[in-house]
């Protein structure tokens, strides 16, 4: 008996990724602003951890997850810039 | 400042050092390429900046190089920049002063007249609305005699 294929009509994976900061660079209030700019394409979660902000995505699209941190970074710091 | 280049992972890494170039010229460079590449920075052992410059799309050994070198000359225009601004702050402010005191309002209307409260939106005293071609019709005759 021939096996059955796997199809992808599952529900598509979602992704999480977690982007680490300078906090020097990055203040929280630019993360804020940022969060809020992406909140549309991931559940995003900002912590302070030491040195650093950690920044969590959940729930991510295949597609937003290649971009999203990248953007995101970018994306705070011209707030930071800006609002400086 | 030699940029350290991984295409396998499409990154240039630079080293910047902060007693040359003050944080927020190299944040201000940053900004000036957020729209070519993604850049991130963070702060380095012996008052450096780590500056990571990553491209968008796929880019060469060669690409990455440029895109480093690209990144300490404007780490450069910046600087010149700020210099610039520290010098002609005093002049800028006096520039900037003048003109606001010039373009006060006399007491009672907006730069010495005299509000014409009994004005309508429809009227042209000035003329603004007559066409070109009917205000100077008798100018041109007397040119064309």
């Amino acid at each position: 008996m021939a096996k059955k294929k796997k199809t992808s009509e599952s529900k598509p994976q979602k992704r999480s990724a977690t982007l680490r900061l300078d906090p020097a660079f990055y203040p929280k209030a630019a993360l804020q602003k940022a969060s809020e700019a992406f909140a549309h394409l991931a559940e995003i979660e900002i912590r302070r951890q030491g040195k650093q902000q950690v920044i969590k995505f959940g729930g991510m699209s295949a597609a937003a997850a290649k971009k999203l941190p990248d953007e995101f970074a970018n994306y705070a710091l011209s707030c930071a810039v800006v609002e400086a | 400042m030699n940029p350290s280049i991984q295409a396998t992972k499409n990154l240039a890494r630079i080293q910047v050092d902060e007693k040359i170039f003050p944080r927020d010229v190299v944040v201000s460079a940053a900004y000036m390429f957020l729209d070519r590449c993604y850049v991130r920075l963070e702060k380095a052992p012996k008052r450096h900046v780590l500056v990571q410059i990553k491209g968008k799309k796929k880019l060469s050994n060669n690409q990455l190089a440029n895109l480093a070198e690209e990144f300490e000359n404007e780490l450069l225009h910046q600087l010149i920049r700020r210099q610039v601004a520290e010098r002609t702050d005093g002049l800028r402010e006096v520039i900037v002063g003048r003109a606001l005191f010039s373009a006060e309002p006399a007491e009672g209307g907006a730069a010495g007249e005299e509000p014409q409260e009994d004005m309508d939106y429809l009227d042209d005293p000035l003329g603004i609305a007559v066409p070109w071609e009917e205000k100077y019709k008798d100018g041109e005759k007397e040119e064309d005699k």
